[in-house]
């Protein structure tokens, strides 16, 4: 074997370099590097992709990996859903994170609640919804 | 075989001399052989300790730079891994989180809308 030393460095190097979250900006995969499977899951992001910072489009690649496992329900959902969180500001992505776990961890009638109370909230006059809005903004 | 004659003659030269030596240089020759052969066997002794094994060769005194290097090689080491290890395990459910946030019952949008939000806080506080 190699000197410790030589290999403690050889460690270090391959931990740097291979990690993810080093990679210099623009090296992770293009549009065009990506596999024919990968280009049809993420076909919505096409336009984006060029201009997406390294580590979105790391996580795109693992959702990608994970899609082929996720019902057609889901699958359809999640292809609806794309460009629009893409076009949302970290700020926002954060906050429908934050309230997304804590309506998870709800036991399951409370979360059926939150569901049928969407259903209803979708139904409301626009005024209603607005009123409901400044009400919350003044908290 | 007789390769370097005049060398065996210089050998025979110096034993016949050592004879007419006083008895006090021929002991003072003695101990001086008798020191450089410690040195020789000394270190041999060390040659062998150092390729038997990497551990033994880095503690061994034929590598003073490499022996001071290996303390701050080790912690950086372990503290690279830690960092590596720490931002898989953050980075994770992160990740997690995005594909099932937007595989959800709920649309993303109903997360951001302050109105919905403020509809459900009744039912989060019962």
């Amino acid at each position: 074997m190699a000197h410790p030393v030589l290999a403690a460095l050889a460690l270090v190097a391959g931990l740097l370099l291979g990690h993810p979250a080093s990679a210099a900006p623009g090296t992770t995969p293009e549009w065009a590097q990506l596999s024919a499977q990968q280009r049809e899951i993420l076909q919505p992001l096409e336009r984006e992709w060029s201009g997406m910072e390294p580590e979105r489009r790391e996580r795109w690649v693992a959702i990608a990996q994970k899609y082929p496992s996720l019902n057609a329900e889901q699958q359809a959902r999640i292809q609806k859903r794309m460009r629009f969180w893409v076009g949302l500001t970290p700020q926002q992505r954060a906050e429908a994170r934050e309230l997304f776990k804590q309506l998870h961890q709800l036991p399951p009638e409370k979360r059926r609640e939150v569901l049928q109370k969407w259903v209803e909230y979708e139904q409301f006059p626009p005024e209603l919804k607005d009123a409901l809005r400044a009400a919350r903004e003044k908290k | 075989m007789n390769e370097n004659p005049s060398g065996a003659r210089i050998a025979r030269y110096l034993d016949d001399s050592v004879a007419d030596l006083e008895p006090r240089i021929v002991r003072r020759l003695e101990a001086a052989r008798e020191r450089a052969l410690d040195r020789v066997r000394e270190r041999a002794a060390a040659t062998s300790v150092g390729t038997s094994g990497g551990a033994a060769r880095l503690a061994g005194p034929s590598h003073p730079f490499l022996q001071r290097l290996a303390l701050p090689m080790a912690a950086l080491v372990i503290g690279v891994l830690g960092m590596y290890l720490w931002q898989q395990h953050n980075a994770a459910p992160a990740e997690s989180d995005e594909i099932e946030l937007l595989a959800d019952e709920l649309p993303v949008h109903a997360y951001l809308d302050k109105g919905f939000q403020q509809w459900l806080t009744p039912s989060l506080q019962r």
